[in-house]
C-alpha cells in the first residue's frame, strides 16, 4: 500500500511541477527566471523516499521534458534520473535534517544540472559563454529554485505524515 | 485463472527481483543510446516524439488557456512608474521619428527602388500567412525552439518561414509533428541568415549568438567597408537566401566596427522581434523554391 501512494505522490507532484514551471509560471509578468521546479521535485522526492522513488520520479519528469519539449531525447531524462538515484542514496546514508545542509545539496544539484546542460552545448556546438551565463541563466534560477524547493519539500512532508508514509527524513530543523 | 495468477506471481517475481542500481543502469545506457542516435542523425531520431506530442500537446494547450486566462489579466494593469517609463521612451522615441522624417527626403529619391521592394511585399502577400499559438519552449527562458499548435494536419511543412504579427522574422520551422511542429528561432546559435539592406545596396551575413540572445542580438559579418549602415539600418532577408523569402524584415543594426583586414565590417544587429515573450506567431505558407524569381 506504501509503494502506491508513494507512486500516487510522484504522480501528482510531476505533473504539477511541470505545468507550473512549463506553463503557468513564465506568464507572470516580472517575474526574471523561471525556477526550475521539477529539478526541485525530483530532489524532494529523493530526499523524503528513497532512491527507487528519486529513480522513478526522474525519469518521469525527464521523460515529459524530453518528450513534450521538442528537444533531445534522453536529454533531461539522463540527467534527472542520474540525480534522483544520488539525492535518494544520499539521504538514505545522511542523517541530516538541516534546511541549510538541504539547500547547499541543490545547489550542489543545481550545479551538476547546468554543467551537464553547459557540457552537453558545448558538445553539440553551441558555444555559451561561462560567466554571463551563470549571471543571467543560473543565479536567477537558483534563487528561485530554492523557495521553489522548500515549499514543494515542506508540502510533501506534510502530507506524508497525514498519510502515514515512511519517510527518511524526521521534522525540518532551520539551523 | 490460473493463466491470470500466474502472471500475478510472474509480475511479483520480477518486482521483488527488481534492482535499484539494475533499473537505474538500464535508464542511464537507454538515454545515452537515444542521445547517440540524435548525434549521428540528427534529422530522423526525434520522430518517435510525435506519439507522445499526440497525446500531450492537447493537453497543454488547455493549460494554456488557463494560464492565459489568469495572468494574461494581471499583466494588464500596469503600474504607474511603468507607464512613465513607458512615456519616456516614447519621448526618445518620437525624436529619433523626428529626425527619420527629416531623412525622408532623400529617401523620396530612391522611390524608384522601393517600388520594387514594393513589388516583392506583394509577393510575399501572396502566401497565405496561418496565425498560430506557441505552446511551449524547450525548457530555457528564451524562445530559441519552440513548439506551436499547427501540424502537418493544417498544411505545415518543413523549412516554412515563421514571422510575428508586426512582420519580423522570428524562424524557420525545423520539424513537423501530426498536430504540432517546432520553430527553429534566428538567435538560435549557428543559425545563419543572408540579409541585405532594405535598399539592397548591401549584403551580409547574420549569425545568432548564444551569449546575446537575451537582448535579440544576431552578430553581422561580412559586410563591405563602404556601406554606411548609421543611415541605412534596416535589414531585411536578402535574395540570395536559400530558405528565407525575401524582403522579411529582420532586425536594426546597433553597431558596426571595420575588421582588421580592411575589406570588411562586422557588428551587431537587434532583431525586430522580442524573443523573451512570444504568444502568438504566423506562419507563411510558402516557401522559398515556389517563390521563383
Amino acid at each position: 500500500m506504501n509503494n502506491v501512494k508513494r507512486f500516487l505522490v510522484i504522480i501528482i507532484t510531476i505533473p504539477l511541477s511541470y505545468v507550473l514551471q512549463m506553463l503557468v509560471l513564465p506568464r507572470i509578468p516580472h517575474l526574471v527566471a523561471v525556477p526550475n521546479l521539477l529539478l526541485a521535485s525530483v530532489i524532494s522526492l529523493g530526499f523524503l523516499y528513497g532512491r527507487t522513488v528519486g529513480l522513478v520520479s526522474g525519469v518521469i519528469s525527464g521523460l515529459l521534458l524530453d518528450l513534450v519539449g521538442g528537444g533531445t531525447p534522453g536529454f533531461y531524462t539522463l540527467i534527472f534520473s542520474l540525480l534522483g538515484y544520488a539525492d535518494g542514496y544520499l539521504s538514505e546514508k545522511m542523517e541530516s535534517e538541516i534546511v541549510l545542509v538541504l539547500i547547499a545539496l541543490l545547489l550542489v544539484n543545481m550545479i551538476a544540472f547546468h554543467l551537464y546542460v553547459f557540457v552537453f552545448a558545448f558538445l553539440i556546438g553551441k558555444h555559451f559563454s561561462f560567466l554571463p551565463y551563470l549571471k543571467t541563466v543560473f543565479l536567477p534560477e537558483f534563487i528561485l529554485t530554492v523557495l521553489g524547493f522548500l515549499l514543494i519539500y515542506g508540502i510533501l512532508l506534510f502530507f506524508s505524515k497525514r498519510w502515514d508514509l515512511k519517510v527518511n527524513k524526521g521534522d525540518v530543523k532551520i539551523v | 485463472m490460473i493463466v491470470l495468477d500466474s502472471i500475478k506471481e510472474f509480475f511479483k517475481k520480477v518486482i521483488r527481483h527488481l534492482n535499484v542500481k539494475v533499473a537505474l543502469v538500464v535508464v542511464v545506457v537507454l538515454s545515452l543510446v537515444a542521445l547517440f542516435l540524435q548525434y549521428f542523425h540528427r534529422e530522423d531520431s526525434i520522430s518517435f516524439v510525435s506519439v507522445a506530442g499526440a497525446v500531450v500537446i492537447p493537453f497543454q494547450e488547455g493549460v494554456n488557456e488557463i494560464g492565459k486566462f489568469l495572468f494574461d489579466r494581471e499583466s494588464e494593469r500596469k503600474s504607474i512608474s511603468e507607464a512613465n517609463a513607458k512615456i519616456d521612451e516614447l519621448t526618445k522615441e518620437n525624436q529619433a521619428l523626428k529626425r527619420e522624417i527629416d531623412e525622408l527626403g532623400e529617401i523620396r529619391r530612391e522611390n524608384a527602388e522601393y517600388r520594387k521592394l514594393l513589388k516583392a511585399r506583394e509577393r510575399l502577400s501572396e502566401y497565405e500567412v496561418r496565425s498560430a499559438s506557441v505552446i511551449g519552449n524547450d525548457g530555457v527562458n528564451i524562445f530559441r525552439r519552440f513548439t506551436v499548435n499547427l501540424g502537418s494536419v493544417d498544411g505545415i511543412e518543413k523549412d516554412m518561414n515563421v514571422i510575428n504579427a508586426d512582420g519580423g522574422l522570428v524562424g524557420l520551422v525545423s520539424y513537423v509533428g501530426l498536430n504540432y511542429s517546432i520553430v527553429t528561432s534566428i538567435i538560435e546559435s549557428g543559425v545563419s541568415i543572408s540579409a541585405m539592406t532594405k535598399n539592397g545596396n548591401a549584403n551580409c551575413i547574420l549569425t545568432g549568438t548564444p551569449t546575446s540572445s537575451e537582448q535579440s542580438l544576431l552578430k553581422l559579418e561580412n559586410a563591405l567597408v563602404g556601406v554606411d549602415f548609421t543611415n541605412d539600418s534596416t535589414l531585411v532577408t536578402s535574395n540570395i537566401s536559400d530558405k528565407y523569402l525575401p524582403n522579411i524584415l529582420v532586425g536594426y543594426v546597433t553597431e558596426v566596427t571595420p575588421n582588421a583586414d580592411g575589406l570588411t565590417q562586422s557588428g551587431y544587429v537587434k532583431t525586430a522581434v522580442d524573443f523573451t515573450s512570444l504568444k502568438e506567431v504566423l506562419i507563411v505558407c510558402g516557401k522559398k523554391e515556389a517563390a521563383g524569381e
